[in-house]
């Protein structure tokens, strides 16, 4: 994004911005029909409570130092309203047999990271262009500041060769 | 982001970092397919919108949807495309001062192809920039075609971003 674009939204009002977004679409939305969007829960788990886990992967599905992407559903119940939400990780398995399942979510303004680049930074972000490492770590300098938030791990179904992940928590800068 | 959902010091917090604006354009007609519900081509918009927006959220705006209707039953009513074209091309021109300088069109319905087409020429004119993005869905596609059609269709953003 070029500097000037960000100068010219930086100085806009509040007055002005409401002027141009909702006179625009909302508008035409009074003589259409609207329905809202449905907002995206970004932590399902945690909503299902702590201490709950969802089986997402084998640990033999993983190699050593090289993160893959696991993807796995939670089923939510909201009030009334119950509903499946794909979510994904990125898995490491650390020298040492550890794991750590990382969300694939910008710690900048909440973007998806893509993996698999060559070098120091596995991850990237395309929104604002920041990289992490393989653990998740921001490459100093780039928007995001935060590592990669981190899934809880079911250790008891780790000795049963299952990888269960569980609630995210931020991890510090 | 969903633009609507925000609240007024979050918005000018976010500008900085936001040059796009995904506008959704759905349509209500009877569908040709007797089993098709009303306003399926709305319902497929709306979620490869919001799939889209859950993916680029840090640099995007998600519009509230525009809804075209048509309707013969059995005489016609709802909007001329004509009505529709101006519409969009008055409500996104007034986005350029405010520094959103990149447009994605969204859509589903290939009968407002050619509406779709002209205004973004007009948008290019007057100094936006437009990525014209049709939403392919076949039928007897499932879930697995839905997540790859919201794939690729980031991809396509990200290539535009790029470009
Ligand atoms: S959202 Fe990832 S760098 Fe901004």
């Amino acid at each position: 994004m070029n500097d000037n674009n960000q100068k010219d939204k930086e100085g806009l009002s509040r007055r002005q911005f409401l002027t141009y977004a909702l006179g625009g679409t909302g508008a035409f939305m009074a003589a259409a029909i609207t329905m809202p969007m449905i907002p995206f829960t970004v932590d399902p788990l945690r909503r299902v409570g702590a201490g709950n886990f969802v089986e997402a992967a084998k640990v033999s599905d993983f190699e050593v130092g090289v993160p893959k992407k696991v993807e796995f559903t939670v089923h939510k119940k909201d009030g009334w309203v119950e509903s499946d939400v794909k979510l994904s990780a990125w898995v490491l398995k650390k020298q040492d047999g550890t794991f750590l399942a990382m969300s694939p979510i910008c710690t900048h303004l909440g973007c998806q990271v893509n993996g698999g680049k060559e070098g120091d930074y596995f991850f990237h972000c395309p929104c604002h262009d920041s990289f992490f490492t393989k653990d998740g770590v921001p490459k100093p300098g780039v928007p995001a500041t935060r590592p990669l938030d981190t899934y809880a791990i079911d250790e008891n179904a780790l000795k049963e060769g299952k990888l269960a992940l569980g609630a995210i928590s931020q991890r510090k800068a | 982001m969903l633009l609507h959902n925000l609240p007024y010091d979050k918005l000018e917090e976010l500008l900085p970092y936001i040059d796009t604006l995904i506008l959704p354009i759905g349509s209500l007609t009877i569908p040709k397919q007797a089993a098709d519900p009303i306003g399926k081509d709305l319902q497929l918009v709306r979620r490869v919108a919001t799939g889209v927006e859950q993916q680029l959220t840090g640099r995007v705006f998600l519009l509230p949807e525009v809804i075209h209707t048509n309707f013969e039953l059995p005489e016609q009513f709802g909007m001329a495309v004509e009505i529709l074209g101006k519409y969009l091309y008055e409500s996104l021109l007034s986005f350029k001062q405010p520094g959103f300088e990149k447009i994605v069109l969204l859509y589903g319905n290939e009968e407002l192809s050619a509406v779709i087409e002209q205004t973004s020429s007009k948008l290019l004119e007057a100094g936006l920039r437009v990525m014209v993005q049709p939403i392919v869905w076949q039928e007897g596609s499932n879930e697995t075609d839905f997540d790859m059609n919201v794939q690729q269709i980031v991809q396509n953003i990200i290539d535009f971003w790029q470009s």
